[in-house]
This record gives structure tokens, C-alpha cells and sequence, in this order.
């Protein structure tokens, strides 16, 4: 496997006076799954187009599966943020221009598209117009035309807007499924709950500079803030007593966040509480994608 | 390459197999000439009878006799005889009876007329009995009508006639008394109308063009004339049809959004190559079948040598040239606006710049080396519409100068391609409102 399916080196993309993209660096491992986190206009949609070599950097270098982002095209499925179907074309028809394209042929095309129109529930579909399919039937679909041609590198733009739970599930599934073939994928979103379900690695960018880029458990650990969550038996428990290795006590309703110093021994302090205060519960609190993306975004856009 | 072809090849299928087209372009005209052959064979219009009386008011009732010699019931028309004459002559009677008719589209042939002499005194009653329908009409011949004196063409005659008269009935006595006035005054100066007639009726005259080789022909000046225009309007006609098809479906895919879709597999070269591919396909067989039907009359009509092998060269070669220039211009549009609407806009000025051989071709053709056709040839897009005009009209055009247009147009048409595909690269990924000509430039300019 590749080391790097996608490798962006000081780039830097403009319109007009905007900047895109400044000084972008960073490098996608082959065979992961990778998050692609940002605000809106913060230059994914930018950083996205130029792997597809749909834009150009106005400097910089992109490589992508070892090769330049143009040569590269056929390896690359895209599923893009604004979907687009001929409305009037029959979804084979669609289906098999799109795999031409990518450089199937006719018989295989078709053979590949029975396949995964079963694969994600889309049956008795294949002679029907495209206008006529749901939004979420639609939106398969475009998922379909963007992994037919089997692409080593998959690039999904808000693959889950518009799915109910289950079909999301599904998409889910099958993302992962494609990556535990060997796939890379980068997708990007906006539901981080999503994208901590189903990254390994996750990188972040606000107004065209990354903010982020690590593995998720990296992340974890870097952003581990350090607070046990704990709920008092008695609702009407006013005060925790002090204990060592605490700096600071917050009250959220009936819950407090004791945050603990650098230096602080958790398992000794975790059996020191429960002794010493009847507790409901007691939790490490473990970072999530949305505190630290806020927590980034907001300093940034702050500062 | 491949990609080129495959969008290519879905273009031209996705247009030629459509209801739309089949309907617009191969069933419409084809009922069109149908249906114009039916009318024109059965569909005879008949006019409603001229019935009643007609009041004439003429010194010395000059006007009366002629008058009613003229407003007799018309002779169903009669082709001339063209028995024993060759194609080409009967070919030239035909054409040349056709362009002498002058006589009404619909003929009054029932009337049943009463024409009655009056005083000038008696006008206003006259006039109160049109309305009233007791009178069909009051003719009022002016009292200097018979002098040799004044102008022969002025006002000599009035007519009224009743506000539901049909135009069959006034056209009708129009030209009845005109033809009544000339006999009055053919008979006021001794002469006889009839002989009159005869001497002027128009002879038929043939010219014969001494054609390379030491051949013969037979002129037919109307086909020559419309010959060219013809060849013109069908390069025209079918390379703007297949423009706008390429300007709709490049404006389909942005407003779609399915071109992002698209240029995540193809370049916008290898796009708009393949689409202005698959509609030169298009092109090719609108051309072949209306072609088709021009030469069959040509063939009918026995005039197929006005086409020669050079022109059968020629006639493709600014064909391509005329499709490449047109479809640049759409490519470049269509992938800079949204929407239609958008488009007309952007149209506009284009359209009038393309339409100019419209208005020029009767010139460029009655005069194809003149100083009109030299300067307007050498202005693109115009150049293979015009040239298609001018190597089709009778006087030469120099080879040095069809050669010197071949690589001019080609030049100019690669050129225009170059900046249409400037402009789709970078048009076909922006959405909202149309860029002005200055933001046009800058995206050419742009790496």
C-alpha cells in the first residue's frame, strides 16, 4: 500500500482577494479514514477540488496515489457537496456514463452497477429516470457513481446530508466496508459525531490554515481536559470538599466538573472521592470532536 | 481521447434520440412541406361572390363600358404551355411565369354586378345607401382622368366600399377600374385596347451562359440567385441549431451540478472537446438530411450541374469552419452564465454580429467579388457563411483568395476555441450572476 495517498505541500490558493488556502500542509496515509473538518468557508471544498484537480494551487504541489492530481483522476472517487444528475437520464444509463468516464468498460459498468444498486437497497430502480428517486435515493446513487469504478483514494464531500438515520447507517457501513478494503477516504462533514464515529485520523482547517491534523486518539490525548464528571447521590449537595490534585470545582445542574492538575494521580483520586461522597456517578470525561472544534475555531477566530 | 468520445458519443445520442429533436427537426419540416403541398393543391381559397350594385360616377361615363368588360368573373389560371420544350426551358417559363403573376391569392370568381352611372351630386346618398347595403361600392372617376397633360400615375380614381367589404373585393375593383381607366383612355386617343394588349403582352426570353468547355446552358436566374443563399441558410440554420444545443446542455449540467460530477473524471478541455464533438455529429446529420432534400431538387429541377465537384469540396470545409467558429461562441456562453435567461443576455450582441450574412446575401451574391463581400469575408465569424455565398454565385472567386480564407477562417476559429475553452475552465465551475466582459478577459488571462 502507498504511504501517502495524498500529499499537499505549501499551498496556497486565492480568488480575487480571498484566500483560500494558505499554506497548506499535509499528508493523507494510504489506507485511512481520514476526517476532514472545518467551518463553512474554510477552505475544504477548495482543498477538495484541487486533489481532483478540478482547480490548480496558485503555488505549492499536490500529489496524489504517487502521481500528479491530473493523472491520478481515474484512481479518485468523488462524491461532491453540490450533487448533480442529469435529471432526465436513466440511472443505468447515468450510471455507466459516469464508469465510462472513469475508464470502465461497458459490460463491467453494468455488472458493477447491478451490484451496488443491491448493495444499498436501491431495488427495481436501474430503467428509471433520475428525477424520479427520492433525495436520499439520489443521493446513493451519486455514492455509487463516485466509488464504481473501485478508486483507491475516496473523497466524499458531506456524504451523509440528506439521509435518514438508517440509510446513514447504512452509508456508514459501507464506508467503513470500503476502507477496511484498503481504501483511503477522506470525507468531509459537518456532523462531527460522525466523523468520530468513523475516522482514524482527523484534520481540521479554519479560513484556509490547518488547525489540526492527527490521528483521533492523538487527539484524545492531546485534548484530554483533564475533568472528572460526578453526580452526588443527595440532588441538594451544595459543596464538594477539597481534595488534593483538584484546582478547580464547577457546578453544571446537579453535576460537578472537578478539574484535576497536570500532576494529579486519577486512579487515586477517583477511589478518594467515591469514599469519601456518596456518589450516583463518576466519569473521566473524555474530549469530544465538537469541544475541541470549537475550542480551536473559537480561539482562532478570536485571536 | 477516449473520455473525449464517451462524452461525445452521450451528447449526440442524448440529442439525436430525444422526442425533441426527432419532432423539431426531422417530423416539423417534414409536415411543414406536407402540409404546404396539401394547401397549396387543395386547399384553393374561394372568395365570396360580388354581388349587387355599383355606382360610377365618370365624366362623359367614360368608365362605365370598360368597367364592366373588366368585372368579368376571372378564368381559372392556366399554366403556360410548355409542351416540347427541354427541362431547362420549361424550368424557365415555369419560374418566370411565377415571378410575372400579379393576379390576387384569392380569385372572386361568382359575381353577379349591376354597374350604374351617376351624378356627382348624388354622392352622399350613394354613400349612406354602401352603408345601408342598398350599394356595393361607388367608383369616382376624377374629371381630368382621360388628360394627357398631368402625371398618368395620380389619383384618378376613388372607390368606397362598405366596412364588412372582404379585401378580395376591393383589390378586385382596384384593379378593374385601373384596367378600365387605361382602356378609356386608350380609346380616347383612337386606339384599340385589344391590339394594344397583344403588342404589349411580355414575350419570353431565354439567355444561354457559354459555360467552361465550350458548353451551353440554359440560364435560370432565380435558381442562381437562390442557390447560394440556400447553401448558406442551411450551414447557418444547422450549425446555430447545434449551437444552441451545446449552449443548453452545458447550461443544463451547471444548473444541474453535475458538472463538478463530470470534471472529477474529464478535463474542461477534454469536456467541451467531446461536447462540441458530439454535436458536430449532430450538425453532420441535420446537414446530410436537409442536403439531402436540397439536391433532390436540384435534381428535379435538372440544375444539379450548378453544384460542381470543387464546390463539393469546398462546401464541408466551411461547413467545419462554421460549426467550430459557432459552437466557440456557445461553449464560452454557456459555461459562463447559469441559467437561459442569462444567456440571451450574453447573446444578444452575438447574434446580431452572426445574422449580418442575412442581410448581406442578396448583395454578396449578385455581386460576390464586390468591396462588401471582400471586407466582411475577412471578419469572423462571418467568414464561411460568406465564403459558402460567394464560391456559389456566378463570378469566380480567385483560388488564392478561397486558399488565404481557408487558413484565415481556420486560424480564426482555432483562436476563438482557444478563448472559449479559457473561458469554460473556469466558467463551468461559477454559479449566480454572469460575468461581465471585463471578469471575461480576466479569466482568459488567467494561469
Amino acid at each position: 500500500m502507498i504511504e501517502n495517498a495524498v500529499t499537499i505541500h505549501n499551498v496556497n490558493k486565492s480568488y480575487g482577494s480571498v484566500q483560500a488556502v494558505q499554506n497548506l500542509e499535509l499528508q493523507v496515509p494510504g489506507g485511512s479514514l481520514v476526517g476532514f473538518l472545518g467551518p463553512n468557508g474554510a477552505g475544504k471544498s477548495t482543498t477538495i477540488r484541487m486533489i481532483m484537480s478540478i482547480i490548480y494551487p496558485d503555488a505549492g504541489h499536490i500529489e496524489v496515489l504517487g502521481a500528479t492530481a491530473l493523472e491520478a483522476k481515474d484512481r479518485i472517487g468523488y462524491l461532491p457537496e453540490e450533487r448533480g444528475l442529469y435529471r432526465k437520464m436513466r440511472i443505468n444509463q447515468f450510471l455507466r456514463y459516469v464508469g465510462r468516464l472513469k475508464g470502465l468498460r461497458k459490460h463491467e459498468a453494468d455488472q458493477r452497477i447491478e451490484q451496488w444498486l443491491e448493495r444499498l437497497e436501491l431495488p427495481d430502480v436501474l430503467h428509471r429516470r433520475c428525477e424520479e428517486l427520492s433525495k436520499g435515493q439520489q443521493q446513493k446513487l451519486q455514492f455509487i457513481a463516485a466509488v464504481l469504478h473501485e478508486p483507491e483514494l475516496i473523497i466524499l464531500d458531506e456524504p451523509f446530508s440528506g439521509l435518514d438515520p438508517v440509510n446513514a447507517s447504512l452509508l456508514g457501513a459501507t464506508i467503513r466496508e470500503l476502507n477496511e478494503q484498503g481504501r483511503t477516504i477522506i470525507f468531509s462533514t459537518h456532523v462531527l459525531h460522525q466523523a468520530e464515529q468513523l475516522c482514524d485520523r482527523v484534520f481540521l482547517i479554519n479560513k484556509g490554515i490547518k488547525l489540526l491534523d492527527d490521528p483521533l486518539d492523538v487527539i484524545h490525548e492531546r485534548y484530554n481536559p483533564r475533568v472528572l464528571s460526578i453526580e452526588p447521590m443527595d440532588p441538594r449537595q451544595q459543596e464538594i470538599p477539597e481534595f488534593k490534585g483538584i484546582r478547580d470545582i464547577s457546578r453544571k445542574e446537579e453535576r460537578f466538573d472537578l478539574h484535576l492538575d497536570e500532576d494529579a494521580d486519577i486512579q487515586l483520586l477517583m477511589s478518594t472521592i467515591t469514599s469519601s461522597i456518596a456518589l450516583r456517578s463518576i466519569e473521566l470525561r473524555r474530549p469530544t470532536l465538537d469541544d475541541i472544534f470549537v475550542d480551536l475555531v473559537g480561539a482562532k477566530n478570536s485571536s | 481521447m477516449n473520455k473525449t468520445w464517451t462524452v461525445a458519443w452521450r451528447e449526440f445520442r442524448h440529442t439525436v434520440l430525444t422526442k425533441a429533436f426527432v419532432i423539431g427537426v426531422v417530423i416539423a419540416p417534414l409536415c411543414f412541406g406536407v402540409i404546404m403541398i396539401f394547401a397549396s393543391i387543395f386547399l384553393q381559397p374561394e372568395a365570396k361572390p360580388l354581388v349587387g350594385t355599383i355606382a360610377v360616377i365618370s365624366p362623359d361615363d367614360v368608365l362605365i363600358a370598360p368597367l364592366r368588360e373588366s368585372l368579368q368573373p376571372e378564368k381559372p389560371h392556366s399554366l403556360p404551355d410548355i409542351k416540347g420544350l427541354t427541362a431547362e426551358e420549361a424550368t424557365d417559363v415555369l419560374l418566370s411565369e411565377a415571378s410575372a403573376s400579379t393576379t390576387s391569392q384569392v380569385a372572386v370568381t361568382k359575381m353577379d354586378i349591376d354597374i350604374v352611372s351617376m351624378n356627382a351630386t348624388q354622392i352622399d346618398e350613394i354613400k349612406k345607401g354602401i352603408r345601408d347595403g342598398s350599394y356595393t361600392a361607388l367608383v369616382v372617376v376624377d374629371e381630368q382622368a382621360l388628360d394627357l397633360d398631368g402625371k398618368a400615375n395620380e389619383n384618378r380614381v376613388r372607390i368606397y366600399v362598405s366596412p364588412d367589404s372582404p379585401p378580395s373585393h376591393t383589390e378586385l375593383l382596384e384593379s378593374s377600374s385601373r384596367t378600365a381607366l387605361i382602356e378609356a383612355r386608350l380609346s380616347d386617343q383612337g386606339l384599340d385596347p385589344v391590339l394594344v394588349q397583344r403588342l404589349t403582352a411580355r414575350p419570353r426570353v431565354t439567355t444561354v451562359r457559354l459555360v467552361e468547355g465550350g458548353d451551353e446552358k440554359m440560364e435560370i436566374g432565380d435558381l442562381r440567385r437562390f442557390l447560394p443563399m440556400a447553401f448558406m441558410m442551411l450551414v447557418w440554420i444547422t450549425t446555430f441549431i447545434s449551437g444552441n444545443y451545446l449552449l443548453t446542455s452545458t447550461i443544463e449540467e451547471k444548473s444541474n451540478r453535475v458538472m463538478e460530477v463530470l470534471l472529477s473524471a474529464v478535463s474542461p478541455m477534454e469536456l467541451m472537446t467531446g461536447k462540441i464533438l458530439g454535436y458536430a455529429m449532430v450538425t453532420v446529420i441535420m446537414v446530410a438530411m436537409f442536403s439531402t432534400v436540397l439536391i433532390a431538387g436540384l435534381i428535379f429541377a435538372s440544375v444539379l450541374d450548378l453544384i460542381t465537384p470543387m464546390h463539393l469540396v469546398l462546401l464541408p470545409i466551411y461547413l467545419v469552419m462554421a460549426y467550430l467558429m459557432i459552437a466557440a461562441i456557445m461553449a464560452g456562453i454557456g459555461s459562463a452564465v447559469s441559467d437561459l435567461r442569462d444567456a440571451q443576455t450574453l447573446l444578444g450582441p452575438v447574434s446580431f454580429a452572426v445574422m449580418i450574412p442575412l442581410f448581406l446575401m442578396t448583395i454578396i451574391a449578385e455581386e460576390p467579388n464586390g468591396t462588401v463581400a471582400l471586407v466582411t469575408t475577412y471578419i469572423p465569424p462571418l467568414t464561411p457563411f460568406l465564403m459558402i455565398l460567394r464560391i456559389l454565385a456566378t463570378e469566380p472567386i480567385n483560388p488564392t483568395e478561397i486558399i488565404f480564407s481557408i487558413v484565415w477562417g481556420f486560424t480564426c476559429a482555432i483562436v476563438m476555441i482557444w478563448i472559449a475553452s479559457r473561458i469554460f475552465r473556469i466558467g463551468v465551475l461559477m454559479q449566480g450572476k454572469p460575468p461581465n466582459p471585463i471578469e471575461m478577459l480576466r479569466w482568459i488571462r488567467y494561469r
